[in-house]
């Protein structure tokens, strides 16, 4: 991803227990037009 | 993938020639341009994801199996599908069709064995109809006739489609043109309508409906709508795993979103190495240690890199390091914040300026504690 860290040599010389990754769950609907959200639900069903 | 990104027309002249040596090395993304795919397609028209013509989409298959097969050599010309495969080597297999596979019920297989054709060369076809559908492009095949109509340009990602009823149907009896040279719809419309009509049942059967003509949103699981792997808001990942594709992480474009993880950094050694990542050369993030310090980097699809460092470093012992980026929002693929901390100090802050809002990668994977290389 960058020569600063080459994949070769990317293993993290520690530990590494366990990550979490969480996202802010906001609806982004906002994002799609009417007819997209429509086709979505349809097709979900 | 700028494309993929909806960037495609950063791809200049002066772009690519600057890129012009890292064509064809691990540093690009090696795919035929359109010409060649086109090229190599002919005497049929299109390209794969032009699902209605055979362009890309009809192709020879070589079938072995000595001990199965008397006829050595020979060419068959039925119809098939590659939904037939699998039914084709069950039969072969002497096997039923699983109808549960751990503890899933499982969809029943549509396809039709191929095996009647290994020691049949003439023996009448029994797949009479398939129905065909890739980004609004559709196609139907019976007994021989094709019904095909292209609704939009494969590599034209970010055009806006036309309205589907707009879309011009052809006609074509691949019994004598197998190359689907000469468009029948004017001289026969009522096969043409026969033809539309049974699409749309098929289609009906198979799902397809509604139609969902979008290309590059559909990359993006928030926007294409369809069933995720990880759902909820949070995932929990373990030392050792690695090899998740995009869709195996919980999908973090165009939102706010953190990084927590538990570290522990040994005794006597400066700390280095990865975290966390997702993607690689063509796009995605990483969290890692160089030297002791902690590092958040994106990676704007290959073309710049966002760098956000602690002030202070990562000493030995056990530690939680943390990354909290905090999203502009007002649509897709804006910036944002990046915050690092260390046992819930602060201790870096940076800007990220823009973000990707499709897919990182096709091809390179999330993994803990290293980057992995391409897959």
């Amino acid at each position: 991803m960058t020569p600063d860290v080459p994949a070769e040599a990317s293993a993290f010389n520690g530990t590494v227990n366990v990550v979490v990754i969480e996202t802010s769950g906001e609806n982004l609907d906002h994002l799609l037009s009417r007819e997209e959200v429509l086709n979505m639900i349809v097709a979900r069903q | 993938m700028l494309s993929f990104n909806g960037m495609s027309a950063l791809e200049t002249v002066e772009f690519l020639t600057a890129r012009l040596d890292k064509l064809g090395s691990p540093e690009s993304y090696n795919h035929y341009a359109v010409g060649w795919a086109h090229a190599m397609d002919t005497p049929y028209q299109w390209t794969k994801q032009v699902a209605s013509h055979w362009g890309g989409t009809r192709n020879g298959t070589i079938v072995h199996w000595p001990k199965g097969i008397q006829a050595k050599g020979q060419i068959r010309n039925q119809f098939h599908h590659v939904i037939d495969v699998a039914p084709t080597i069950l039969e072969c297999a002497d096997l039923p069709e699983p109808y549960m596979v751990n503890s899933v019920g499982q969809v029943p297989m549509q396809g039709l064995s191929m095996a009647y054709t290994f020691d049949g060369a003439k023996a009448a076809d029994r797949r009479e109809t398939q129905y065909f559908e890739m980004f609004g492009n559709r196609g139907i095949y019976h007994k021989g006739w094709t019904a095909v109509t292209r609704h939009r340009t494969p590599w034209l990602m970010t055009e806006v489609a036309p309205p589907f009823d707009d879309d011009i149907w052809e006609l074509y009896d691949t019994n004598e043109d197998w190359s689907q040279a000469h468009d029948l719809s004017k001289q026969m419309p009522d096969k043409l309508h026969d033809l539309q009509r049974l699409w749309l049942i098929e289609a009906t059967r198979n799902g397809v409906l509604p139609l969902d003509d979008r290309a590059a949103e559909r990359a993006n699981s928030d926007l294409a709508g369809r069933p995720v792997l990880v759902r909820g808001t949070s995932q929990v990942l373990a030392n050792g795993m690695g090899g998740l594709n995009e869709n195996g992480l919980i999908n973090v474009k165009n939102k706010s979103h953190s990084i927590t993880a538990q570290v522990i950094v040994p005794n006597g050694k400066q700390a280095n190495g990865v975290i966390l990542s997702q993607g690689g050369i063509a796009g995605g993030w990483m969290f890692y240690v160089k030297d002791g310090t902690l590092t958040y980097l994106y990676n704007l699809v290959g073309i710049q890199h966002f760098v956000v460092s602690a002030t202070e470093p990562l000493t030995p012992g056990t530690h939680q390091v943390r990354m909290e980026f905090a999203y502009d929002g007002g649509g897709l693929a804006k910036g944002g914040n990046a915050s690092l901390f260390i046992d819930a100090k602060p201790v870096g802050q940076g800007r990220v300026e823009h973000t990707v809002p499709m897919v990182f990668s096709a091809d390179e994977t999330s993994d803990v504690g290293i980057n992995g290389a391409r897959r």
